[in-house]
């Protein structure tokens, strides 16, 4: 959640803890304000142009907690887990140059799903900068359309300020990453004075309130609809709206759709839950897509992985699109009824509004819990040599917790994970979503296990995603916090690979891993605990061994090679041309059949 | 269809305000035509006016997209049609006989410019109009032969008072005035 915007602007300053001349260095003005920004936890690589700030850093261990990653990547990477389960600030640090230079990755994840994170890099004195000097590097200009804010503190004097407006930018309105070049010099450079009153920023806005006349036309629409959806994207979870608004479609008996980024914001145990539409999507969520005539989106920007063909996808319905960005409303579609406000606030609104009103859509409603039971019951493909990335799905379904949380690396086992896992609670479901980062997976696990000391932290990842950052195997064997891997090992980079064989004639250029590590040997090699799980027998009895275990136990689960994930839709296309061996006519989503087949009466389906 | 479209942009006056938004124009795939900026009357602030051809449906977006940056106060998009535009032009042409520079002289006339400098080879004017008028006046010029141009890009006033600032969820303003009846 984020702090209210008055604690924030009017922080005081704290008070100098004076040095033996009365005055504090660069490097313990930033430690300072880090704590009293309520900072528990960083993630960071250290440097030469960050030593002096490190020392800092031990001074105050019993108050901030420094976890020392494998790579810059993994520090950024596990500060954004550690922010997308707790909903806090993360943040990293890494030294100048080379170190910074390995955060763009991390800033440009954090930046396309709106993560709050602040990130210090260290730079060369300032005396040399723009010389090219040894680890130089213009973290300014590189990030400059990567994060929602970046600063450069020339001069000890602006520190304090610079430090605290970071962390209110990042926490508020839309959250986002936040960059601060720190050099060297300043970290060094001592001073008497601290920050005071009420922050410097007269011209950024948090967020603006509900417009009346636009949610009367909200209402107005949506009473008018005879075949509404709700779309509960990122935002809601950010805003923490998703119980407030969970309300309001159980009494109205609204269908409720995700994205994958937001899986798990409203229970997808619910009847009314249609799991995740767009590209990779259950068949019952695009349908859901493409029939409903008022959709209500709330905090989702449309990304083009959501709607396929924005033409096609807006055809045929009104839009009311809540969101607490201005330019995301109406940047992909047509919009109806534009509400720039906190979701939290509209959500809140419209409950007062029409919260009350019974189900005025029971055949629409009924319709869409009948289509969500058949695609619950999936179909089963013959069985192989090798496990099926369904089979595994399944397993984990039975051994996850409602409070557990499962974080994903990208690639086929991502969408399989977004498909068949089942998420109740929001801040469950942790995915690189805007960005796809390949490698997101172990080090954003480490950070949100850091975060969510209560339940279990699983990461489902893929053995071409998991190499990418397998380095941080090493950081997490140096925690007392547990996550239990799961590598779902296709020897492929298997959604490449899947797109090579459906676009591509099969041609598979450089996707085969043919020659990974024994993953087991590797875990062990790290000092962590390894099983592999052959059969479903083997993979039962490692999963709950390892739900059960004190430590981290990593379980190598080979699967078919040539898997796929459907149905799909492909890039460009409109949502009702979802193809894949569930789909039996093409342009429908449900065949007659499979409708008289299904007995559903309550849908309920755990 | 890419039209010319102007915005004006008031920000604060802080080291990379400039870089970030012109960054912007180039990362999504405009090219800026003309670029001026300069300070307000109020401390820290200036003023950008930015012309570039962008698509009208675009062009709200791009707006909104600059108006989101934490050192922008706001970012308006300006009628052409109904805004002051003025752009400054300084113009050497040379000459060999006197003859020649009547010539200039009175070919230039209608345009009205001042005389910055006479030497005995050349002359420098200058004009300051709308830039379509600039854009004449250079064309008329270059049937002599023109030693160097410097062209200021365009700077602008539009219609009436510039927009309330933005306000953060506390204080809540209300946009009152009538800005058609200012001018």
């Amino acid at each position: 959640m984020n702090p209210s915007v008055n604690q924030l602007k009017n922080l005081s300053k704290a008070g100098p803890d004076p040095l033996k001349d009365g005055k504090r260095s660069g490097a313990r003005i930033t430690v300072e304000s880090l704590i009293r920004n309520d900072v528990k936890v960083i993630f960071g690589f250290p440097g030469g142009a960050v030593i002096p700030l490190y020392d800092e850093i031990m001074n105050f261990a019993d108050q901030v907690r420094h976890i020392m990653a494998r790579h810059e990547q993994g520090a950024v990477h596990a500060a954004q887990g550690y922010a997308r389960v707790t909903g806090r600030t993360g943040v990293a640090i890494a030294t100048s140059g080379p170190g910074a230079s390995n955060l763009i990755t991390g800033l440009t994840d954090a930046h396309l799903d709106s993560n709050p994170l602040v990130v210090l890099g260290g730079q060369v004195a300032t005396s040399l900068i723009g010389s090219n000097a040894f680890q130089e590097c213009d973290m300014m200009g590189m990030t400059n359309c990567i994060t929602k804010h970046n600063f450069q503190c020339r001069n000890i004097e602006e520190l304090e300020e610079i430090i605290d407006q970071a962390f209110y930018i990042a926490s508020t309105g839309r959250p986002g990453p936040v960059y601060i070049d720190l050099p060297k010099d300043v970290q060094m450079q001592t001073t008497a004075n601290g920050r005071s009153g009420p922050l410097d920023l007269p011209y950024y806005v948090t967020t603006r309130p509900v417009d009346p006349h636009a949610l009367a036309r909200a209402v107005t629409l949506i009473q008018s609809a005879k075949r509404p959806l709700l779309v509960m994207g990122n935002g809601v979870v950010q805003a923490g709206a998703s119980e407030v608004l969970g309300d309001f479609a159980r009494s109205l008996g609204i269908p409720v759709v995700t994205t994958v980024l937001s899986k798990g914001v409203f229970d997808e145990f619910d009847p009314l839950s249609v799991g995740a539409g767009g590209m990779h999507g259950r068949r019952v969520a695009n349908y859901a897509f493409t029939h409903c005539d008022v959709l209500i989106a709330f905090g989702c920007r449309f990304s083009d992985r959501v709607t396929g063909n924005p033409k096609a996808f807006e055809k045929n319905k009104k839009i009311v699109h809540v969101d607490i960005d201005p330019y995301e409303i109406g940047k992909n579609l047509s919009v109806h009824v534009e509400l720039n406000a906190d979701a939290l606030d509209v959500a809140k609104a419209l409950n007062k509004e029409m919260g009350d009103t019974p189900n005025p859509w029971p055949k629409w409603s009924d319709k869409i819990k009948r289509y969500r039971s058949i695609c619950n019951q999936c179909i089963e493909s013959a069985a192989k040599a090798r496990l099926l990335p369904k089979q595994l799905m399944g397993a984990l379904n039975h051994v996850l917790a409602d409070d557990d949380v499962v974080v994903t690396g990208v690639g086929q086992h991502q969408m399989f994970a977004a498909h068949y896992l089942y998420r109740s609670k929001p801040r469950t479901f942790i995915t690189s979503g805007g960005a796809g980062t390949m490698g997101f997976g172990l080090p954003a696990a480490i950070g949100a296990a850091v975060g969510n000391p209560n339940s279990n932290t699983w990461l489902l990842d893929g053995d071409g995603s998991l190499q990418m950052t397998v380095q941080e195997l090493g950081t997490l064997a140096a925690i007392d916090e547990k996550v239990i891997i799961v590598v779902m090992d296709n020897g492929y980079l298997g959604m490449v690979r899947q797109w090579q064989e459906l676009f591509h004639d099969r041609r598979y250029s450089s996707v085969e891993l043919n020659n990974n590590p024994d993953f087991v040997k590797l875990a062990d090699a790290y000092g962590l605990e390894g099983r592999r799980a052959d059969s479903m027998v083997e993979l039962k009895e490692a999963l709950s061994y390892a739900r059960d275990a004190e430590n981290s136990v990593l379980i190598h689960v080979p699967v078919e090679k040539e898997s796929n994930i459907m149905p799909m839709v492909s890039p460009g296309a409109s949502l009702a041309d979802t193809f894949g061996e569930c789909v039996k006519v093409k342009g429908e989503f449900f065949a007659k059949e499979e409708l008289k087949q299904s007995d559903c009466s309550t849908g309920e389906n755990r | 269809m890419r039209r010319e479209h102007t915005l004006s942009i008031m920000v604060r006056n802080k080291p990379g305000v400039l870089t970030k938004i012109a960054g912007m124009f180039y990362r999504r795939n405009y090219n800026i035509s003309a670029l001026t900026v300069g300070k307000m009357h109020i401390q820290g602030l200036s003023k950008i006016l930015i012309s570039v051809p962008v698509d009208d449906r675009d062009v709200e977006l791009l707006r909104r997209q600059i108006e989101n940056m934490v050192d922008v106060q706001w970012a308006k998009l300006l009628d052409r049609n109904q805004s002051i535009l003025i752009e400054v032009c300084l113009i050497r042409i040379a000459y060999d006989s006197s003859e020649e520079r009547r010539e200039i002289m009175a070919n230039s006339h209608p345009y009205r410019p001042r005389i910055r400098r006479v030497s005995d080879r050349s002359i420098t004017l200058e004009i300051a109009e709308n830039p379509d008028i600039v854009d004449d006046f250079v064309e008329v010029m270059s049937q002599h032969e023109i030693f160097d141009i410097s062209r200021t890009g365009m700077t602008a006033l539009g219609p009436g008072l510039p927009p309330i600032k933005r306000s953060d969820k506390e204080e809540i303003v209300d946009d009152v005035i009538d800005e058609d009846n200012v001018n």
